[in-house]
């Protein structure tokens, strides 16, 4: 009886292709999520050199780690996650981990009509790099990750009421950042 | 919103998300390039991982080798000159632990007894039975025309089906009893191994003969030879068969010491006549002169590496400490300088030793009884590869129109060959992939050595040799696969050739050697050459540390003892 299989898809393919050690398919993966993946260091990363380091460290773990993908979830999500990994690992040896004494002024009133459609994704990038580093991780794993704060304690070794009073801090700088930024350009708007 | 629920999702967080979780940027046009050097590195780690460990399994591998040659060799001598073995006659069959080893003597006996109390019982020849003779074409055996009574039951609880009795070293006749299923009858067969030739015809005892005892609850009948006259006619008088009359084991037995001692006498004489042959032709062939061919192939390491930045002549900054001499200007940038250092560390880790060998025509002469005086010529090819990312750009600038004018890219091997580069400003670039460099160098030799011989056995010897060559450079070369990267070769006596044209080196063999013919010996082992002089000549202006270089392989050689009878 023959059996039927089913057919591999060109995801599996490459990754096949990079478990095999084949240079092309290794910059084809390479293509395929260097944009998002720098993306994601830049959020993680002060600086964007530092951005490129934590990229290319990522991108090498991924290719001596592939064969470990167990394919239970997009290729895309395991490649994210590892960069993130890689992300708190260099944040961590460079002992930028620790809360530093944060000088921006904190919002005080949160408001509930958030829109931030005028704002560029550049920055959008700069006032999250403008954190501090525990508190640019915890903004990047909580808000924009999805990760809950027990998950976020686990990852960085903090408890998770830690984690919670971390996020409420970045979140308020983040918010006064948002209201300075909204001031101003009223105030631009106004004095034309 | 409150403070205390400031740290749960609402429109900030959706709207972050929204806006980053998809985002995309640009990387670093450089980023891949980078990413591929160091997958370049990993790979070669891995590789060399690999190399270490497939050479630490052929030494293993050889080491056993040898260690199973040397103790079967000595094994194997230990019985060849044991006094009482006996030529052409071949080991027994493996026999059944389980069971005590009993000799042919004492089976003999023990039957010869049983044959007593059944002649004592009833000794009757008796007319061959249909019943007999069917059992006996059945098992495809030859009848004589007397048969014997027998009490069989007792061979009943005795041995078991394919059992052997064991014998006394020196001769080796086997015996055995085998059961017929389901009857109340069995067969004992017996022989002496070897081949029947017609001269032992009539010998009972002979190498060769084979006798089959078919024992049934009525009647025994033995045949004896391969001889035995066709179905009906008589057994002719004189052939000891067991036609002309049964004889019991015991006479056998007698028979059978007097053949062996016959069968002792004509061997020992014709391995006397033997060895006298062998000492003759030993004689005649023991001439002092011998050719010898040798082939090792080897893995060579060129000790050189790259220099260390810090340590790199600069008129900008002059370290004293150099061991480079000063040279001009090397204009390095931060870039280049960071360049400079991951290219020494690349070179350091990516180097890794390829095929490389030397073949070698010899003379010998017999100095003493075991040492021999080697001399010849050879040749010998030493390669070593690398892979880079790294390319030296270097620069002139004309003095009269201050125009800069560039080089062709080199490895930075190459460059820091000479005195701390030559131009007038020099930078190390990466490139956008990696490309691979191989380091070759072709030597004409003349070795002269000696050799020393030990013998474990007629066949089998052990040698140390060790010796020095002159080392003759025809040709040196660095050959990059990326063609914008300029190759460099450098013929034999070329001026420009940084490398030494004449340097010595001393090797050292050991290992085990088989005697093929009396004339031609084979013998392999491990083999370490170094030279005693660096590869480049003046290793005190070139850049880059130079050590000496070394090449470990395996030797393989062949050698021809001369007839002094043919001169």
């Amino acid at each position: 009886m023959k059996l039927f299989t089913k057919p591999k898809s060109e995801e599996d393919k490459l990754i096949e292709g990079c478990i095999a050690g084949k240079r092309d398919m290794q910059r084809l993966l390479y293509d395929l999520y260097s944009r998002k993946m720098m993306a994601v260091c830049m959020r993680y990363a002060p600086t964007s050199f530092e951005a490129e380091d934590m990229m290319q460290e990522g991108f090498v773990k991924v290719f001596a780690n592939i064969q470990n993908f167990k394919r239970d979830c997009p290729l895309e999500f395991w490649v994210r996650r590892i960069m993130i990994n890689t992300a708190l690992k260099q944040l961590r040896q460079k002992s930028l981990m620790t809360v530093s004494h944060e000088t921006e002024e904190a919002g005080n009133i949160a408001s509930e009509d958030v829109n931030l459609t005028g704002y560029s994704m550049d920055e959008l990038l700069g006032m999250i790099q403008s954190l501090a580093p525990r508190y640019r991780m915890v903004f990047n794993l909580y808000a924009i990750e999805g990760y809950n704060h027990k998950e976020i304690g686990e990852m960085l070794g903090i408890s998770e009421g830690t984690s919670k009073s971390q996020y409420s801090r970045a979140r308020a700088i983040l918010q006064g950042m948002l209201e300075r930024q909204d001031k101003t350009y009223q105030e631009h708007v106004i004095s034309q | 919103m409150s403070s205390a629920n400031n740290h749960k999702r609402n429109t900030l967080e959706d709207e972050f998300q929204r806006r980053l979780f998809d985002a995309e940027a640009r990387p670093a046009p450089d980023l891949w390039a980078r990413i591929d050097h160091d997958l370049t590195v990993q790979e070669n780690k891995d590789y060399k991982k690999r190399v270490l460990f497939y050479r630490q399994l052929a030494a293993a591998c050889f080491v056993l080798f040898a260690l199973t040659g040397t103790l079967l060799a000595y094994y194997y001598n230990g019985h060849l000159n044991q006094g009482n073995a006996q030529p052409g006659i071949a080991s027994l069959p493996a026999t059944k632990p389980a069971n005590a080893p009993v000799t042919v003597e004492e089976a003999m006996s023990a039957y010869a007894a049983q044959q007593e109390e059944a002649s004592a019982m009833a000794y009757t020849p008796v007319e061959e039975t249909a019943e007999t003779k069917s059992v006996a074409n059945a098992a495809g055996m030859r009848q004589g025309k007397q048969t014997v009574n027998a009490e069989s039951s007792e061979l009943s609880n005795e041995p078991q089906a394919g059992d052997y009795f064991n014998v006394a070293p020196g001769y080796s006749p086997y015996l055995g009893y085998t059961p017929m299923p389901g009857r109340s009858r069995g067969y004992v067969s017996g022989g002496f191994p070897g081949s029947n030739s017609g001269a032992t015809q009539g010998n009972l005892f002979a190498p060769g003969n084979r006798y089959t005892q078919i024992i049934t609850w009525e009647s025994v009948t033995i045949t004896f030879g391969n001889n035995t006259p066709a179905a009906g006619q008589p057994f002719p008088l004189g052939n000891q068969s067991m036609a002309a009359k049964p004889k019991s084991f015991a006479e056998m037995s007698e028979a059978h010491q007097a053949s062996r001692q016959q069968t002792a006498e004509v061997a020992q004489g014709a391995l006397a006549a033997q060895q006298s042959k062998s000492a003759d032709a030993v004689t005649k062939s023991n001439s002092r002169w011998s050719l010898n061919l040798a082939y090792a192939p080897s893995v060579f390491e060129q000790n050189i590496g790259l220099p260390d930045p810090l340590a790199m002549p600069s008129s900008n900054n002059r370290n004293m400490l150099s061991i480079a001499a000063s040279g001009p200007s090397v204009n390095a940038s931060q870039e280049s300088f960071q360049n400079m250092t991951a290219a020494r560390e690349e070179f350091e880790e990516s180097t890794q030793p390829a095929y490389s060998y030397a073949v070698e025509a010899k003379a010998g002469f017999k100095l003493k009884e075991k040492l021999k005086l080697l001399t010849g010529i050879g040749y010998s090819e030493s390669r070593t590869r690398s892979k880079s990312n790294y390319i030296v750009r270097q620069f002139w600038v004309k003095p009269r129109s201050n125009e800069r004018y560039e080089l062709s890219p080199s490895t930075f091997f190459v460059s820091s060959l000479n005195d701390g580069f030559s131009s007038d400003s020099v930078s190390v670039a990466r490139t956008g992939d990696s490309y691979a460099t191989e380091y070759k160098y072709r030597h004409l030799t003349v070795p002269l050595g000696l050799q020393y011989e030990q013998d474990i056995n007629k066949d089998w010897f052990v040698y140390v040799a060790a010796g020095a060559a002159a080392n003759f450079l025809l040709e040196s070369s660095v050959t990059a696969s990326n063609q914008d990267v300029q190759s460099v070769s450098y013929a034999a006596n070329d001026s420009e050739s940084p490398f030494r044209n004449v340097q010595f080196s001393g090797n050292a063999s050991v290992g085990v050697g088989k005697r093929i013919t009396p004339n031609l010996t084979l013998a392999l082992g491990p083999e370490v050459r170094h030279y005693f002089s660096t590869l480049v000549a003046d290793p005190d202006k070139a850049a880059a540390p130079q050590g000496r270089p070394y090449a470990i392989g395996m030797n393989m050689s062949l050698n021809y003892q001369l007839n002094s009878s043919r001169k």
